[in-house]
């Protein structure tokens, strides 16, 4: 008899910004969940996280860029990576769709980010089996 | 079907506390039996007499209130946080049901899903 | 249950709370600022040590040493971790708390 790995399907969430050290525990355990060999079935970028979707933020060139990175490890393993439209929106974070129907002179957000509502959060939260929050 | 139990943490003034109602709504509105704790700073959302205009915000009193017409099962408030904050249930907005630390132990055993906000 | 704290003890009244709600049974993650709660001589390292014997405590590896805090320095409750073991004590635990 051996024993099986069972593998889990996890929700994570981020609620903090890149200025905050839970941005990267978040990308770090992320990337060990999938080495770990389980899945992540969504990432959801709620409150200041959704800052980590903006394409704008200029790093000092000796400083790490944690928005660079998560957007390579989502566009890497294809992840499904949703910020919230509400708290992006009041934010200044917005897709070319967002910009053109509120007017606004520029997008600063495009793929691999899905801007969507709060329902793809709670509907992550009811078929995961591990739901992990950071930055609370 | 899960159930959601939103722990909801933030001072009125603050965004936060906003968007953890937003939560507590959405999850309701999917049809996710659902409750909220209020607890620490969270608590002061709870007070009655608040007039968020002057400091030129919009009131969570409306937000609150739809709270139990959504249909969040299950509206609690931490009693160690509001004594710690000299507040008593009668000064709540909402009828909220007053747990013991105990009794928020049980609660976190209870639901499916815990999320802090 | 995993309880995850992350927040310094000082500036923050959740670390309170997620003592009050531990249950005997239950597990402690200390990660980002929380692990400031380990430094010695203090009263937040106290609490922890008087936690029943049967919660288990553990520690980001990582989080510790950006703090300066010193590994050989704690206690021996405490089991020192790194991101895969986190990964693997969420899938062991039936349910993850972030306080």
């Amino acid at each position: 008899m051996f024993l099986l790995v069972t593998s889990m399907n996890f929700a994570i969430a981020l609620l903090a910004g890149p200025q905050d050290p839970a941005a990267r525990s978040a990308l770090e355990f992320a990337k060990a969940v999938l080495s770990s060999g389980h899945q992540i079935s969504r990432l959801f970028f709620y409150r200041d996280a959704v800052h980590l979707a903006s394409q704008l933020g200029v790093q000092p060139q000796d400083e790490s860029d944690i928005a660079a990175e998560w957007r390579q490890f989502i566009a890497e393993h294809q992840l499904d990576a949703v910020v919230c439209i509400a708290a992006a929106l009041r934010r200044g974070v917005l897709d070319a769709a967002e910009a053109k129907r509120w007017s606004r002179p520029v997008a600063n957000t495009a793929t691999p980010w899905t801007l969507s509502g709060l329902g793809q959060w709670v509907d992550a939260l009811q078929s995961a089996d591990r739901a992990v929050t950071f930055g609370t | 079907m899960k159930s959601l139990l939103i722990i909801s943490r933030h001072p009125p003034a603050r965004q936060p506390a906003r968007e953890a109602l937003d939560v507590a709504l959405a999850a309701a509105a999917f049809g996710v039996p659902c409750g909220i704790l209020f607890m620490d700073d969270g608590v002061f959302q709870l007070m009655k007499g608040q007039d968020a205009a002057q400091i030129g915000q919009k009131s969570l009193a409306a937000n609150l209130q739809a709270l139990p017409l959504f249909g969040v099962e299950d509206i609690l408030v931490c009693q160690h946080s509001l004594g710690e904050r000299g507040l008593q249930a009668s000064q709540c907005l909402l009828d909220a049901q007053v747990v013991n630390n105990a009794e928020i132990a049980t609660l976190l055993e209870h639901y499916d899903q815990i999320v802090t906000l | 249950m995993l309880h995850i704290l992350r927040h310094s003890p000082h500036s923050e009244s959740r670390f309170a709370s997620c003592l009050r709600a531990i249950n005997a049974s239950q597990s402690l993650l200390l990660i980002e600022d929380a692990v400031y709660c380990l430094q010695p001589g203090t009263t937040t390292r106290n609490a922890l040590e008087y936690l029943p014997s049967s919660v288990n405590l553990y520690a980001m590896e990582a989080d510790l040493q950006a703090r300066g805090l010193a590994l050989d320095d704690l206690s021996s409750r405490i089991r020192i971790i790194n991101y895969p073991m986190m990964v693997a004590l969420c899938t062991e635990h039936a349910k993850v708390v972030s306080w």
